[in-house]
């Protein structure tokens, strides 16, 4: 009986022994292939940094209507942000090479996924990005008209707006991304809903001077006998 | 685009006229219940004051509706040669906010002066068609220098209300002498007479179809000729009334079209303003400049209002145009009560220039910047009637003038900005 018990346990360390074994050289290939991807990502991103940096990049982003990226940046630089962003997606790669050391079927899986993931997140950000630069064009274009229509909530017009735009854009991103759901769709109808109305408020309250001037400038004018004045 | 001197039913009316010595074009565009008298003025002023040169009046008409062209054929008398030719709106004008003046006149004058090249006129006047004041005597003004002296071109000046013109006062006139060198007085007259020599080489430049001159071909023919060393002198035509259209495109448009059209001809035109120092006076060469102006009505208090609204709300996009001691100065200016507000001339030359630098670097959307600038405008126009509302038409004149220098002797901070415009 011992004998048989002996046995049994041998078999049961050698299958053990073996296992680990066979597992140990995958986890050596996934240390290797951090080890290599690490430096090789810290390269990569230097260089992708310098480039950016040559490009004026930050400024740039500025100028195109961009600077909400600066603040949520790392040191207030989007370089700085791609940079590490560069880093981190070269060390992922890295650690799903060294996967397939490990289970070729898992990563196999694993990038088959992400593949098949990766058009929607290009997408959902491409979409947010054209949803703000359009919301920042459109805010500053209805801040300036209202200013010279001297409607007095100009800049609440214009911030209505704004955000009327990127929550649009910002539902559009998550649907893409297929994060939320039906939740999402009910917040954003409520949100925009609440825009919408805040922004009639808004206009009715904030134009009604100009609604009673431009009558009261009417009246006027069929009673004078001045002549309207010409800028040209 | 076939242009219309070479259509084939204009070619055949060209070969019948044969030739003309002066050509007087008239744009035109829903017109019908003022052009009668503008083209009767025109035939009468050519069988008047030149009977021995063979005239001819064309109508550039732009599709109008309310039976212009019919109008223009009404009035011409038998004797009267003429010619009635259309023009294209482009559809870029038609979707846009309506262009002050005659929808399409670039197209309009464009088709006159190959008109006229092909006739061979020496002389070639353009009028609009809503004018209410225009007499006989003003094409004798515009052709004279031109057919007798030697003149290339000819630009007008008007008698006008002390206040009226504002945009031309302040901003326009100033600018155009300070970077060209010449006072020309009323850059973007509606009315003008170009040679034969200046007419062939304005149509030989490749700028017809280019948003400067849809938007301000007056003020681009003016400085074509500054630029191009013609012979130019400048009629005063008298009282100016016409039919009044600028409802139709509110103040910040107008401003829009104006600037954008003078600063992209700055962009144009760098080698040459940067040169010039100083200006000279252009000649006068006829008509007289007294006659009685119609009161004007305005409120000043709703342009403060402006002001003071744009100050609160558009001091971002103002502070990404204007240097900090600039934008100091309007602060404390907004702030003073109504009866001490005065923007100095220096602040205000140094404002419009700032504006020109950024349009030139595009440090924000060109219409976004141009807008923008309207409370500054008005402010301005407020400071300017609240200052002058004692004064006579030659007070105002020399105040015009003092602006018009004050705007020379800051063209070295002009120069500097644009070639550094990082540098406050």
């Amino acid at each position: 009986m011992w004998e048989q018990l002996n046995l049994a346990l041998q078999q049961s360390l050698n299958r053990v022994i073996t296992g680990i074994a066979d597992f140990l050289p995958g986890v050596l290939a996934l240390f290797l292939a951090l080890l290599l991807s690490l430096p090789l990502a810290w390269i990569v991103s230097r260089l992708v940094r310098r480039s950016l940096t040559g490009l004026h990049f930050d400024q740039r982003l500025s100028e195109w209507g961009f600077s909400a990226i600066s603040e949520w940046s790392p040191s207030q630089s989007p370089t700085q942000l791609i940079g590490r962003l560069v880093y981190w997606i070269l060390v992922l790669l890295g650690v799903l090479v060294g996967l397939t050391a490990l289970d070729a079927n898992l990563t196999e899986g694993l990038a088959a996924r992400l593949l098949a993931y990766l058009p929607n997140v290009f997408v959902a950000v491409l979409v947010f990005m054209v949803g703000s630069f359009v919301a920042r064009f459109l805010a500053r274009s209805v801040l300036i008209s209202a200013v010279n229509m001297q409607i007095a909530s100009a800049r609440l017009i214009s911030l209505g707006v704004k955000w009327l735009i990127l929550v649009l854009a910002s539902a559009m991103a998550l649907e893409h991304l297929g994060i939320g759901g039906s939740i999402v769709r009910l917040a954003f109808a409520i949100l925009f809903g609440g825009i919408v109305l805040a922004l009639a408020l808004a206009v009715g309250l904030g134009s009604k001077d100009i609604v009673s001037k431009t009558w009261e400038r009417r009246e006027q004018d069929n009673r004078e006998t001045e002549q309207p004045f010409h800028h040209l | 685009m076939q242009t219309e001197a070479a259509k084939p039913g204009v070619q055949q009316k060209i070969d019948a006229l044969g030739a003309a010595d002066i050509v007087v074009g008239i744009p035109s565009f829903n017109n019908a219940s003022t052009i009668g008298l503008v083209v009767r003025a025109a035939h009468q002023g050519l069988r008047q004051f030149f009977p021995s040169a063979r005239g001819v009046i064309i109508n550039s008409d732009g599709g109008s509706t309310d039976g212009t062209p019919a109008a223009f054929l009404e009035s011409v008398a038998s004797d009267g040669e003429v010619l009635q030719v259309s023009h294209e709106i482009a559809p870029v004008q038609k979707l846009s906010e309506p262009y002050i003046g005659v929808p399409g006149k670039s197209s309009a004058v464009r088709n006159v002066f190959q008109l006229a090249r092909r006739l061979g006129a020496k002389a070639c006047v353009v009028v609009d068609s809503d004018l209410r004041s225009v007499t006989p005597e003003w094409i004798r003004l515009l052709v004279e220098p031109v057919l007798e002296r030697g003149y290339d071109f000819v630009a007008p000046q008007y008698v006008r209300h002390k206040f009226d013109g504002t945009i031309t006062k302040s901003i326009v006139y100033p600018m155009i002498r300070a970077l060209y060198g010449k006072r020309v007085r009323q850059p973007i007259g509606g009315e003008f007479c170009s040679s034969y020599t200046l007419l062939s080489q304005y149509l030989d430049q490749d700028v017809w179809e280019t948003e400067v001159v849809r938007a301000g071909v007056e003020l681009w023919l003016t400085t074509e000729a500054l630029t191009n060393g013609a012979r130019m002198c400048q009629v005063m035509l008298g009282v100016r009334a016409h039919e009044h259209r600028d409802a139709a495109a509110d103040l910040s448009t107008i401003l829009s079209q104006i600037l954008g059209a003078l600063f992209t001809e700055m962009d144009r035109r760098t080698a040459v303003w940067q040169k010039i120092r100083g200006s000279t006076p252009l000649t006068v060469a006829g008509g007289t400049g007294e006659a009685e102006t119609e009161p004007v009505k305005i409120d000043v208090e709703n342009m403060l209002e402006s002001l003071r609204l744009g100050f609160k709300n558009l001091f971002e996009i103002w502070s990404m145009v204007l240097p900090p001691d600039s934008l100091l100065d309007l602060r404390r200016l907004a702030r003073r009560p109504a009866a001490d507000f005065r923007i100095p001339d220096e602040l205000w030359a140094r404002i419009v220039y700032d504006f020109a630098v950024a349009h030139h670097v595009r440090t924000l959307n060109r219409d976004h910047l141009l807008r923008a600038f309207t409370p500054l405008y008005l402010g301005w126009v407020a400071s300017f009637v609240m200052e002058m509302d004692a004064a006579g038409a030659a007070q105002v004149e020399a105040r015009i003038e003092d602006l018009c220098l004050r705007y020379e002797a800051q063209k070295p901070y002009l120069i500097s900005r644009w070639r550094w415009p990082d540098r406050f």
